[in-house]
């Protein structure tokens, strides 16, 4: 085991329009040169760098040192977000270790202010959080599309599926007469050097410092960048996109905010279910089997289909299998629910759907998925582990109190008791 | 059904030096509402819909703001509303959750002045506030405010206030800081709607606006780190979403626990003479020195070989007070977990056991497990709701295993089993 002193630097960083890269060298990796690149002409924050960086760096705490000069704000709040992403990982499910704070040494630049732009971008995936606030945004004029997150070059089963998305988004943006700016990145190197089966620091916690870059990289041309969250505040989670930590990452010029946890995800789901657009073009699917768009046969997918068909609008959709029937009610009912955040989801769904409609077999196909998930990660509605062992305690205690050899010494317990007195 | 509730902010005026405005909320009488200082400002409009929107909050409805308010307040108020809410499920006061309301006011034309350079935190004399401006060098102004935990109604703090604000003008002088005062009445207008503990937070945001033109930003420091921050009061959540175009509201302190915050503080020679924690000022004292908020400090302090140097506590530790103070709300708890883990690091065995026993007194008020530990990198085990049941059962398991009768038969349940086993 390693005991120096960790050092992690962003070295050569070159800004060009529309591009920035740096060399990011992490505490016992080889040095890996990370790229962001846009057919929009814009001179990037160079901050991006830090905002990719930073939590890969924490995986092993010591020192991150850049020469470029970053804003004072992200400087000062850089500190604040690694607080809360340390003391947030304590909490995590994944067996990693807590991680840990590093101090970011870099030099800051002077603050000029800048005229507004007018602009507010949203990040668009096609998905229901990217659309509800699309359409529940009024100022909304860009949004980005990014290349490299949940779409890799590297994934076989992927392969064109990035082009067939960005051309689906690029029509839904023009009918919606908002302009599309396409991202690519390699960033998700960062947080997994050695592929996805060993990542450094797990994408559930790291996606939004990626779109914290990304905002970056572009906000030279914005206001503002809405990242949407996945969870309504009622239901907020310590992971991932959070106006906690995602708000801290805006600079002098750019503010950076969460959308989206004013609503529920079925309430999402309502507000943009009616959309001609979004019939055409709604996107849920990480899984895509065989490069589909969305496979009709996974949890995200199905919990989406139910919640359309819930609200009677799944026929209307072209991007889903038009119908619901009892093989994919099957599969949703068998679907593991293997984290809290999904389970929070699914249940949020559930909930909603119970106060809609009446659909027995959706409800029990949910009925089941639900159990399931509540007994996998411990939530079922039976006794807590501490109840468990105190009515083994108990139990064993009445047990010896009620046996015949606790009974038969009696008289000499109670001749004890008299003679303490 | 009942009518929605019709609720306005009326008659704002916002002139140098003061801010007063028409709280016309549900449930309560109209009543003025002010905000005063000697500081030459004309404060922001956008100061009395922080102080109302959570009072407001307790009936729902509607909440009309008469003057022009910040865009950026107006679009983030939906969310901090949605945040208090969501939160105030959880609140264990027995009391109705909060619902939200339906904000209308013109929006304000942003007018981005240049930057004042000047940045301001909130000045108590307490721990944080001193921990927030030793740790932010930046720091140009300190505020102080009358009339939020020092009540001119409360009889047993009469003439206290005149005496903070005499020490802290002198701690402001040799910080080399200006110090404003700010007198305010906002705690009429909350007392009867919402309590304390969630709501400190926004008269705080709402001085952050009152003196808007003058700070680039003003730092708010919340009293608890991230690790174990409660959702509810300051914290970075919802402050930040205050913030407008003029003024930057910023939430500080989560990355510090508040040990680390003493630490930080206990030698500064104007800490030293300046100190203040005390919330329940018996007999109008600064720090009384026996309440459990003094009694943690003082602890705290000891540890860092500094309480007989400070001089607004009493040189010695009472610890003998501890059997008679209650500790039955969490957060309390989990910070005097953190006190007990300084002491037992510090190997203080003269300290150690009175702390034991009090926190296993709260362990048990609160019906908690003696293994229970709120701070998760100290391993902390969350067994709720059996705990204190589970400690009876097992300790009278012990005395039946551990008594002189049930050892005595031991022979014969030898026998017994034996003889059960040859019969199978």
């Amino acid at each position: 085991m390693s005991t120096a002193h960790p050092r992690h630097e962003i070295r050569d960083l070159a800004v060009g329009p529309g591009e920035l890269s740096f060399e990011a060298r992490l505490h016992g990796r080889e040095p890996q040169r990370i790229w962001l690149r846009t057919g929009s002409e814009v001179e990037s924050y160079p901050e991006a760098a830090l905002a990719a960086t930073l939590m890969p760096a924490m995986r092993s705490g010591g020192t991150l040192t850049m020469g470029e000069a970053i804003s004072p704000r992200v400087l000062r709040l850089q500190r604040e977000f690694q607080g809360i992403q340390r003391a947030w990982s304590r909490e995590w499910v994944f067996d990693d270790p807590p991680l840990e704070e590093v101090e970011v040494r870099a030099p800051v630049r002077p603050v000029e202010p800048r005229q507004p732009t007018g602009r507010v971008a949203v990040f668009f995936s096609g998905g229901v959080d990217s659309w509800s606030t699309v359409l529940g945004e009024e100022d909304v004029t860009d949004l980005i599309f990014v290349r490299g997150l949940d779409i890799l070059p590297r994934f076989a089963h992927q392969e064109g599926l990035a082009d067939r998305v960005e051309e689906r988004l690029r029509e839904a943006a023009d009918a919606l007469g908002l302009q599309l700016h396409s991202v690519e990145t390699n960033v998700r190197d960062l947080s997994e050097p050695r592929g996805p089966g060993y990542p450094e620091i797990r994408w559930e916690s790291y996606y939004n410092s990626c779109l914290a870059a990304v905002a970056l990289f572009l906000g030279p041309l914005f206001d503002r960048v809405l990242i949407s969250t996945g969870l309504a505040y009622s239901n907020m989670s310590k992971i991932g996109a959070s106006w906690m930590v995602d708000q801290l990452w805006g600079n002098e010029s750019l503010e950076i905010a969460d959308a989206g946890g004013l609503l529920g995800r079925v309430a999402r789901v309502e507000r943009i279910a009616d959309h001609p657009v979004v019939q055409r073009s709604l996107r849920v699917c990480w899984h895509n089997p065989d490069g589909a768009y969305n496979c009709g046969r996974c949890r995200k997918c199905l919990v989406t289909m139910a919640t359309l068909e819930a609200i009677g609008r799944l026929s209307e959709f072209e991007t889903f299998p038009p119908e619901l029937g009892p093989e994919r009610l099957e599969l949703l009912a068998a679907q593991e629910v293997q984290e809290p955040l999904h389970l929070d989801l699914i249940e949020e769904a559930q909930a909603a759907m119970k106060r809609r409609v009446d659909k027995p077999e959706l409800a029990r196909a949910f009925e089941k998925l639900v159990a399931n998930g509540r007994r996998r990660l411990g939530r079922d509605d039976g006794p807590s582990e501490a109840e468990r062992e105190a009515a083994a305690t108990k139990a064993k205690l009445e047990e010896i109190l009620a046996s015949r050899s606790w009974r038969i010494t009696a008289p000499l317990r109670r001749l004890a008791a008299r003679g303490s007195r | 059904m009942t009518e929605p509730a019709t609720q306005q902010i009326a008659d704002i005026r916002c002139e140098p030096g003061e801010l007063s405005f028409e709280a016309r909320l549900a449930g309560v009488e109209p009543q003025r509402i002010w905000f005063r200082s000697e500081t030459e400002v004309v404060p922001s409009a956008d100061a009395a819909l922080a102080a109302c929107l959570m009072p407001a909050m307790r009936h729902g409805g509607t909440l009309e703001v008469e003057e022009p308010i910040s865009p950026l307040v107006l679009a983030n108020q939906r969310d901090f509303q949605a945040i208090q809410k969501g939160w105030s499920y959880g609140w264990d006061y027995g009391e109705e959750p909060l619902e939200e309301v339906e904000v209308t006011a013109p929006s304000r034309a942003p007018d981005p002045s240049p930057p004042t350079g000047r940045v301001a935190t909130f000045f108590s004399g307490g721990v944080d506030s001193f921990a927030a401006i030793v740790a932010n060098p930046e720091v140009s102004d300190l505020i102080f405010v009358r009339g939020v935990d020092i009540l001119p109604r409360l009889a047993h703090q009469d003439g206290l206030v005149e005496e903070v604000e005499t020490r802290l003008r002198e701690a402001a002088a040799e910080l080399g800081k200006t110090l404003h005062v700010v007198d305010t009445n906002v705690r009429d207008l909350s007392d009867p709607l919402v309590r304390w503990e969630p709501y400190f937070a926004c008269p705080l945001i709402a001085i952050s606006h009152f003196f808007a033109p003058l700070f680039d930003r003003v730092i708010v420091a919340g009293d608890i780190d991230f690790e174990i921050q409660p959702p509810m009061g300051a914290t970075m959540l919802v402050d930040e979403l205050w913030s407008s175009e003029e003024v930057e509201v910023v939430d500080w302190g989560g990355r510090f626990s508040r040990e680390r915050r003493v630490e930080m503080i206990a030698a500064h020679p104007v800490a030293r003479r300046t100190l203040r924690t005390c919330w329940e000022n018996k007999g109008g004292a600064y720090n009384c020195g026996r309440c459990r908020k003094c009694l943690l400090t003082m602890i705290s302090l000891e540890l860092n070989g500094a309480l007989q140097a400070v001089e607004t506590f009493p040189d010695e530790l009472d610890l003998e007070v501890l059997a008679g103070t209650p500790l039955n709300q969490p957060i309390a708890l989990a910070l005097w977990e953190d006190l007990l883990d300084h002491v037992r690091d510090e190997g203080r065995d003269d300290i150690a056991p009175a702390l034991e026993a009090f926190v296993a007194k709260g362990r048990s008020t609160m019906g908690l497990s003696q293994s229970y530990r709120t701070r998760q990198s100290r391993h902390g085990v969350h067994a709720k709701g059996t705990g204190a049941k589970l400690e009876a059962t097992e300790a009278e398991l012990e005395t039946v295993l551990g008594s002189r009768s049930w050892k005595l038969t031991e022979p014969l349940r030898r026998l017994g089993a034996r003889l059960r086993a040859r019969r199978r």
